[in-house]
């Protein structure tokens, strides 16, 4: 059966009346979006429609939406996720934003969703979409607006006794030299000039100006360094916009966090160099404002030429244009600036963690074991060769909230892990645990060598802020062995623990799925938060 | 607290992000209160003083561009000039052409109002419209 692209749904929905009282409505779902444009019932809680009753399960983590769902689908949609998690994300609308993605033109397999998935904007967040460079497109939103947000590991060969009684003067070190917050800038005094040089050659071009450690470059994605950045394709309002914040935190959910492991699942673990009680430090952030001017950017001047290229979405906020043409290959210029910007920006924020613990601990950061254990962006389209129905072929595969998972056998991943395969850095939330994970022969197969990125959010940022008072957090997190140092309490309220999912399901049913495979979990001690 | 009536905007839920409906009897209006919830994500801009002004003036291809266009330009003015808004003043608004002009605090000297940033505006669930007398518009911002 074929859904029309437009029209009434015949369809059950629970609502909330204005007075929130709950309503069991049966019918067309265009009657109860004029009783919501009445005011008679609550906007959020009307579904456009469910997917639940299309969805075939492949198998216990893995279920499908076939492409004949819907007029428009080019491919099907797969869901990595067991049902508790599907049915969170039909609620969500999610699912409804995977088919939506399967309507890009040059989409190879199916539009893919990790297990984190949850409702964002054109691309669901844990939205995977390999796309045939040859015919297909390039979507700034797949990118998401923070080009390369990412997660990066720093290891140390402290332990947990060593730490704890210097804990709350460590978090003050870092609080006073790790910029957090709206509008603050970076600490280094950059020229223009300087800056593009970092916008074009990436982590390279800090080193050159005495920042960061040139070993860190071979655990870096792409070594830190995106090919094909060309600085003329950034607007001057992005440059403006991220002209003073290489090193900064930023706001929203970008931590930096110290954490101590507290499992190791197998030996891989010692290939990694973690071991149990190691701290850790984990770092959360991407381009900042420039990433989020460049996909403005070119959100404006894609959908300006949409019907140039004949391209018809379901969703504006799917924008894109062939990847061969000319806002393509000039977007494709702009991001890897935004990339090797978001890459600079967690070096430079490597460097203020490793002084602070200089300063601490009153030895070098070397000699403190503070090496680089792996820097992944879970937001950026890369250009990888993937075997399709036998052949060999170029796609561009975009993740939008999820993360790359090659196994060893990969040339991308750094010589020393081939043997055990590309780390993943799972955040989790800042109560309970995040993830090292490795990639996996199977994850090529199924998902195009992508993972989930995280928790994925269970509650929206306004039910965060009003059931959760940022002081009681922080003293409850206190109370738990957890030291919290927020830019602000409402910013911390709205990335409470209960904000989230239990990222330990997530990464189980990634490693159900085959998609990665768990190697440590950390638990946080000290949070920054941006 | 005040009502939507009186605030002429309100949040509405969106997983990740931020939603914001706002109304009003005219388009001035109706832009005016659609800046004050975007300020609203920044801080509590009733206790922002008049210290900086900046005039604003943006084009766009429809009255649904202009409205993203417009906050656009807030976010980007808040941020390049280091500028915490309180307020907007919204002199004149035509299908293509939106000029008028926000005011606020120099950022370093009103941290402690600061709530949390809004970064984009995005086109998702993006809605200008009239019904009867009033206008009301929905635009969904990442955070």
């Amino acid at each position: 059966m074929k859904i029309p692209t437009r029209g009434w749904f015949w369809a059950r929905t629970l609502c909330w009346s204005a007075k929130g009282l709950p309503l069991l409505l049966h019918g067309p779902i265009g009657y109860k979006i004029r009783l919501v444009e009445c005011g008679w019932l609550r906007s959020r809680t009307v579904s456009e429609m469910s997917y639940l009753q299309y969805v075939k399960k492949i198998n216990e983590f893995v279920w499908e939406i076939p492409a004949g769902v819907r007029e428009g689908m080019r491919v099907s949609g797969i869901i990595f996720a067991n049902r508790r998690l599907l049915e969170a994300a039909d609620r969500d609308r999610a699912l409804e934003q995977v088919v939506n993605v399967s309507f890009l033109p040059g989409i190879v397999r199916a539009s893919l969703a990790m297990p984190d998935i949850h409702w964002g904007y054109g691309f669901p967040i844990g939205g995977v979409a390999a796309i045939d460079v040859q015919e297909g497109v390039v979507s700034p939103g797949g990118v998401g607006y923070d080009i390369s947000c990412g997660v990066r590991l720093v290891k140390t060969n402290l332990d947990r006794s060593e730490v704890a009684p210097r804990m709350e003067e460590l978090l003050a070190n870092l609080s006073a030299t790790v910029p957090k917050g709206l509008g603050t800038r970076g600490r280094l005094v950059l020229s223009r000039k300087e800056i593009e040089e970092i916008m074009k050659k990436g982590v390279p071009a800090l080193l050159a100006k005495g920042v960061g450690w040139e070993e860190d470059l071979q655990f870096i994605e792409e070594e830190g360094a995106y090919p094909g950045a060309d600085p003329s394709k950034v607007s001057e309002r992005a440059f403006q916009r991220g002209k003073d914040q290489v090193g900064t935190l930023g706001s929203g959910n970008h931590f930096l966090e110290i954490q101590e492991v507290e499992q190791v699942y197998s030996d891989k673990a010692k290939t990694l160099g973690l071991f149990p009680g190691q701290i850790v430090v984990m770092i959360h952030s991407g381009s900042r404002g420039m990433g989020h001017q460049i996909c403005t950017d070119y959100i404006k001047r894609m959908g300006e030429k949409l019907a140039k290229y004949h391209i018809d979405l379901p969703d504006r906020q799917l924008v894109c244009a062939p990847v061969d043409s000319p806002e393509g290959r000039d977007y494709m210029a702009a991001m890897a600036c935004a990339s090797n910007f978001a890459l600079a920006n967690r070096e430079a924020m490597t460097q203020w963690v490793r002084e602070g613990f200089e300063r601490v601990f009153h030895a070098g950061a070397k000699k403190l074991g503070m090496e680089l254990l792996y820097d992944i962006s879970h937001n950026v389209a890369k250009l990888e060769t993937h075997e399709v129905n036998g052949k060999s072929v170029k796609l561009l595969v975009h993740r939008k909230g999820a993360t790359r998972a090659f196994p060893g056998s990969r040339s991308e991943t750094p010589q020393p892990y081939r043997e055990v395969g590309q780390p993943v850095i799972i955040p989790g939330d800042m109560g309970r645990y995040s993830y090292v994970l490795v990639g996996t022969e199977e994850s090529l197969k199924m998902s195009f060598g992508s993972t989930c990125h995280g928790a994925g959010r269970t509650m929206s940022r306004s039910a965060a802020k009003k059931s959760i008072k940022g002081n009681e957090l922080k003293e409850r997190l206190q109370g738990a062995g957890i030291l919290v140092d927020a830019a602000t309490l409402s910013g911390l309220a709205e990335e409470a623990p209960e904000a989230y999912k239990d990222v330990s399901e997530i990464v189980e049913i990634c490693e159900g799925a085959g998609l990665s495979e768990r190697v440590a979990r950390a638990r946080p001690l000290a949070v920054l938060k941006g | 607290m005040e009502t939507t009536e009186e605030r002429g905007f309100e949040f509405f839920d969106h997983t990740a992000d931020v939603g914001i409906r706002a109304y009003g009897r005219d388009l001035k209006e109706l832009f005016r209160n659609a800046s004050k919830g975007l300020l609203e994500i920044f801080a509590d801009t009733s206790a922002i003083p008049r210290e900086a002004e900046v005039e604003i003036e943006v084009e766009a291809p429809g009255l649904e561009e202009l409205l993203v266009a417009w906050l656009e330009e807030l976010i980007y003015q808040g941020e390049t000039r280091g500028i915490l808004f309180g307020g907007v003043e919204v002199w004149d608004v035509g299908e293509n052409r939106v000029k008028g002009r926000a005011w606020g605090a120099p950022l370093e000297k009103s941290r402690e109002l600061v709530r949390g940033e809004a970064k984009a505006v995005t086109y998702h669930m993006l809605q200008v419209r009239k019904e009867g007398e009033f206008w009301s518009s929905q635009v969904v911002v990442d955070v």
